[in-house]
């Protein structure tokens, strides 16, 4: 079976862009108020007939369609780095333990913070995740989720360094996630409901916390590790044939897995620091980007593993304000319900042409 | 055409009467070629932090261009150690490797990566992998990391799929290849890499017998028209003896030995190292045999 020849990949990346940019304007016109497509476009360009509309758009929605793409860019990014890095299609910002990480942080704060004498942060973190947002719990929960990510990072980084094995950093990847979540399963038992609510609201992620103040932040950690991502593509490329096999055509295999390793974790500790721990799609982005590109190449697979992970994000947005009249569904789970069966559907049709083809 | 050294070279010095006794450098042909790859005295072996574990010493050869170089012994008896340590991918541990005449331990990846190709025979998932972005991986000591190919990169990766016999492959996915065509395009792949040097590390391991064939052939040919250094670690012993230039054996108690095919394979050396209760080297049909 002959692979997709070099055009057909620009058109591909083409149609991903058109896609991405009406599900961002279709993302701008949904939610609680309803606002027409032609007002969404005024208002962009400051001159919406409703006052209230562009303060809406501009206060509310542009922040929260932001955060939507950049989660979706980095978390995918993240997880074509560490599946290629390891070599495991099952490889995800998840398996490396830093989401597990940052949720150790998130819940430290909310059930020892009385210890720590940080209650009263601890307090506004949850309210900032039901609604009103205060700065300073905010600020607090991006700090504890961004430093036990980076806790976890550093373990990783040392053990990295110790082994020379691949899978065995996957592997105290793994070990390092159950032991953080069997911490946060304590705390959680422990813990007051109303915190055990808060800490649960936290985990089912939401793009609307972030603020036009913050989005600088999360867009740097992204920019700069998808930046180092692109700039590795060569050893991405080399990894899946094996660390062995880099080394001999010239890849410096240590410094280029330490700078991928980084480079994941700055971007699955931001963006689940900022917008809760949405696994999902680091695992199913890339592996949606190969099926769709049929092709191995970073080169293209980093930039439509983005694409596709801004465009699941985004439909996760989208649909979950359908409800309208205020309700809000949780990112989370819309994104597995959505994600799931089309990955699934990928996957069927893929080994299907494999079979016929006798790719 | 280039004056090539001798192919045949006597192996045993004078005045040594057992050749299990002698592991000088024996091969040092009459010629103004100076050897692309040189060990003295060489330990080979594993680091595990600060302990060393030494798997082989007081190692000695010259590989000159143009020789095609067999690398034989039982398993566990040192071949993968010593093609890895010249790969770099293992320290030497003593003595010297001189490759091109610069210590092989100086040389940084980079610089490695285009003095010395390598065929490893592990198996990998190659995804959606076209054979010429495989053989382009050949390339990538010689671009930037944004991954440009010139012209001149595309026409090596055109003229080493011809020398293999692969022309025409190019735009097939790698992973529907046979493994014999695999591991012609990993040839492919090591020749565009344009390196003096070239490691095999048992590449028939996975092939039937005419592909077997086809390997060394094509092994012989590349040494011969490209003037490279070829080193093949093999278990295929009659084809080592009728393709090779010259033969290195390690036998089980890790004792390296070099000469030409002729004198290896009648010093009793083979059958040294691989003789079993049932099963013995016969050096007159250059093949083993059962016991009777």
């Amino acid at each position: 079976m002959e692979t997709a020849r070099p055009d057909t990949r620009i058109m591909l990346v083409g149609v991903l862009v058109v896609l991405t940019l009406l599900l961002a304007v279709l993302d701008l016109a949904s939610g609680s108020v309803r606002i027409p497509f032609g007002e969404v476009v005024r208002a962009l360009l400051g001159t919406a007939s409703q006052q209230e509309w562009g303060v809406i758009i501009s206060i509310f929605r542009l922040p929260k369609l932001a955060t939507a793409m950049l989660a979706g860019a980095g978390l995918a990014a993240a997880g074509l780095m560490l599946q290629s890095l390891f070599r495991n299609p099952l490889a995800g910002p998840d398996s490396l333990g830093i989401g597990a990480g940052a949720s150790i942080g998130v819940a430290l704060l909310m059930f020892a913070g009385n210890i720590l004498g940080l209650q009263k942060a601890a307090g506004t973190a949850g309210s900032a995740l039901l609604g009103g947002l205060q700065p300073l719990g905010y600020v607090a929960l991006v700090l504890a989720a961004s430093l036990g990510s980076f806790a976890v990072l550093l373990m990783i980084l040392l053990l990295a360094r110790k082994f020379e094995q691949v899978v065995t950093v996957l592997i105290m990847g793994l070990l390092v996630g159950y032991l953080a979540s069997s911490v946060v399963s304590l705390l959680i038992y422990f813990g007051s409901p109303q915190k055990a609510q808060v800490y649960l609201a936290w985990t089912y992620g939401s793009f609307g916390g972030v603020r036009a103040g913050e989005l600088p932040f999360l867009g740097g950690a992204v920019l700069l590790g998808c930046a180092l991502g692109a700039y590795d593509r060569k050893a991405l490329n080399a990894f899946l044939l094996g660390e062995r096999f880099a080394a001999t055509i010239g890849i410096r295999v240590r410094t280029a897995r330490t700078r991928l390793l980084i480079a994941a974790a700055l971007l699955a500790g931001s963006v689940t620091a900022f917008c809760g721990p949405i696994a999902f799609l680091g695992i199913a982005a890339p592996q949606a980007a190969r099926r769709l590109a049929r092709s191995s190449e970073h080169g293209v697979l980093l930039p439509v593993s983005m694409l596709l992970g801004m465009i699941f994000a985004l439909s996760a947005d989208i649909l979950s304000s359908l409800p309208g009249k205020g309700a809000v569904l949780p990112i989370n789970p819309l994104l597995a319900l959505i994600g799931s069966p089309v990955i699934l559907s990928m996957f069927l049709r893929g080994a299907r042409e494999d079979f016929e083809g006798g790719a | 055409m280039p004056v090539l050294p001798p192919r045949h070279v006597p192996g045993i010095p004078a005045g040594s009467s057992s050749p299990a006794a002698s592991h000088a450098p024996l091969a040092a042909p009459a010629s103004a070629a100076a050897p692309s790859l040189q060990a003295d005295q060489l330990a080979i072996g594993w680091k595990q932090g600060r302990e060393e574990r030494i798997l082989a010493s007081d190692i000695r050869f010259s590989v000159y261009p143009g020789h095609l170089v067999a690398l034989i012994g039982p398993n566990g008896a040192g071949k993968s150690t010593l093609l890895r340590t010249i790969a770099g991918l293992l320290p030497p541990l003593a003595g010297s490797l001189d490759i091109l005449g610069t210590p092989l331990h100086t040389l940084d990846a980079a610089e490695r990566a285009t003095m010395i190709a390598c065929v490893f025979n592990e198996r990998f998932d190659a995804g959606y992998f076209t054979v010429e972005e495989i053989v382009a991986f050949g390339r990538y000591p010689y671009t930037s990391a944004r991954l440009r190919m010139s012209d001149e990169d595309r026409s090596q990766i055109r003229k080493a799929l011809e020398l293999t016999g692969m022309a025409g492959f190019g735009g097939r996915r790698y992973a529907s290849l046979s493994d014999g065509e695999k591991q012609k395009v990993q040839l492919a792949r090591a020749v565009a890499q344009q390196t003096p040097i070239l490691l095999l590390d048992e590449p028939t391991a996975f092939l039937d017998a005419p592909s077997r064939i086809e390997i060394f052939h094509l092994a012989g040919q590349l040494a011969q028209t490209e003037q490279k250094s070829i080193i093949l670690c093999t278990h295929e012993i009659d084809l080592a003896l009728k393709h090779a230039d010259e033969l290195w054996i390690f036998d089980q108690t890790h004792r390296f030995s070099a000469g030409s095919p002729y004198v290896i394979s009648r010093s009793g050396l083979i059958g040294k190292a691989f003789d079993t209760a049932t099963v013995h080297f016969d050096a007159l049909s250059g093949s083993f045999r059962a016991r009777q």
